[in-house]
């Protein structure tokens, strides 16, 4: 079992608080005039990404989290379990939909995604930053208003609705910023 | 620094200069000094200029100041820097009451525009764990730490100052910051360090702390004068080194003697510069 000593810390060090797996985001020392040291960091879960403010005494050790990053291709899901693949050793990991998260609603196949990965098993899975996917259905596009500046729901390929500009039409494809899950442009190729 | 020094020249208070490095190391039980190695001998970098202020005051010298380098054997972040600059001074024949008004006009003159308050520790413990410092029992302060999320081992449940600074560090620090400018006052004697007792139903001690929007900028007392009274304080550092399993330090025979000559009746203060620089520097850009 490998520890860190609160003086190792430092931040995107990766250490387990109550059995899960969490990232440091910010250290801090906190140390009276006359009082003993301790470091108050904040730590963001690395399954719900959920940040949580927590007070250590300063020297205590904690366990460290098996964890690292790796990019890996998206190959398909099953609706329970998702497929990602290691480029280089083609080795493939099967992710569940609570750990994909909002990456699903943007992946269709072939995307090369950041996974987080805890003892062996993905946990989180970021897509990239830009899709470019297809529009199956909107309502009618307004051919030429592109200046009104109105919206309308648009289902793309992978089920997902975004909000898109009222000329956008049944077929077009759409850049779409993942982070904000917001339409950016149209765009010509995949 | 320029401006304190026309301050402390205004108000005749003497500017010296002391020994960085020092033959005894710091007693208090949670400063740690760098140690120089020197053939047989071992020598200690100042962790402040205290010992050599007071005995310059004892030597009936009058009201004097000194700005210079103190190291600290600690983590670093960038409110604690191994090596900073330390203000010290002390005035005779004034209370802590008195050295807080002169903190304020010296922090005046350096630019500062704050409205400073005064705060005790009995207030803020109230305001923000709902506790009486000075007469909570040692297991309603364990338990009010554990509730915050730390861990107590049996040692440090039987160990009130460090309950103290743990309940403060986890309930009351984090919100200091909505305080603006204030002094914190009347500490639990458990935190006198060496400030004098007060006569009040909990014998409070006489020690300020200046906190401007969440840092400690200066820590002040009413200073003990009595040599009893300092060789006990020294005497619980020690007994509080023992019981965290750290080495008790050898007993300060000068800073003992100084006393022993008769020290005047004063007031002392440190002042962290590069943490005051700092404050003044944000309420500028706001």
């Amino acid at each position: 079992m490998t520890t860190f000593s609160t003086s190792q810390f430092k931040l995107g060090l990766k250490i387990l608080i109550d059995g899960d797996p969490y990232t440091i985001v910010l250290n801090d020392i906190v140390k009276p005039g006359k009082g003993q040291a301790f470091n108050r960091i904040k730590v963001r879960n690395l399954k719900n990404g959920r940040v949580i403010e927590k007070t250590l005494k300063s020297g205590e050790s904690i366990e460290a989290a098996d964890v690292m990053e790796i990019e890996l291709q998206y190959l398909y899901n099953d609706s329970t379990d998702w497929f990602f693949m290691d480029t280089t050793s083609f080795e493939q990991l099967s992710a569940t939909m609570a750990s994909v998260g909002d990456a699903s609603k943007w992946l269709k196949g072939q995307e090369m995604c950041n996974v987080t990965i805890w003892n062996d098993v993905p946990i989180a899975v970021v897509a990239p930053n830009f899709a470019v996917l297809e529009v199956t259905e909107t309502d009618p596009g307004l051919r030429g208003d592109t200046a009104s500046g109105g919206t309308k729901p648009a289902l793309l390929e992978t089920g997902t609705s975004v909000k898109v500009p009222l000329f956008i039409e049944t077929g077009d494809l759409l850049k779409i910023d993942t982070r904000t899950g917001e339409y950016v442009s149209r765009s010509k190729e995949t | 620094m320029s401006s304190i020094r026309q301050y402390f020249d205004f108000q005749n208070v003497l500017e010296v200069q002391t020994p960085v490095l020092n033959e005894y190391p710091t007693s208090e039980p949670s400063i740690e000094n760098f140690i120089i190695e020197n053939a047989e001998k071992r020598r200690y970098l100042r962790t402040s200029p205290e010992s050599s202020l007071k005995k310059l005051v004892a030597s009936r010298i009058g009201d004097i100041f000194e700005v210079g380098p103190v190291f600290r054997k600690e983590e670093e972040s960038p409110i604690h820097l191994n090596e900073f600059t330390m203000l010290e001074w002390y005035r005779l024949g004034y209370d802590h009451k008195k050295l807080m008004r002169d903190v304020e006009l010296l922090v005046d003159y350096c630019g500062g525009r704050f409205e400073f308050k005064q705060v005790t520790f009995m207030e803020l413990f109230l305001e923000h764990v709902g506790l009486n410092p000075h007469s909570s029992s040692n297991s309603e302060l364990s338990r009010a730490i554990v509730r915050f999320g730390l861990k107590l081992n049996d040692t440090e449940k039987e160990d009130r100052d460090y309950l103290l600074t743990c309940l403060y560090v986890v309930g009351v620090e984090p919100n200091l910051k909505a305080y603006g400018a204030f002094f914190l006052t009347d500490f639990p004697k458990e935190l006198r360090a060496y400030a004098r007792l007060s006569n009040d139903k909990y014998c409070s001690a006489q020690r300020f702390e200046l906190i401007i929007n969440g840092v400690e900028v200066a820590n002040g007392y009413h200073e003990v004068i009595d040599p009893i009274e300092q060789q006990h304080c020294f005497e619980i550092d020690n007994e509080t080194r023992l019981r965290r399993g750290l080495t008790p330090t050898k007993i300060d025979e000068g800073w003992i003697a100084a006393l022993n000559r008769g020290m005047p009746a004063c007031s002392g203060v440190a002042v962290g510069l590069e943490r005051l620089q700092m404050v003044l520097d944000e309420e500028f850009i706001r």
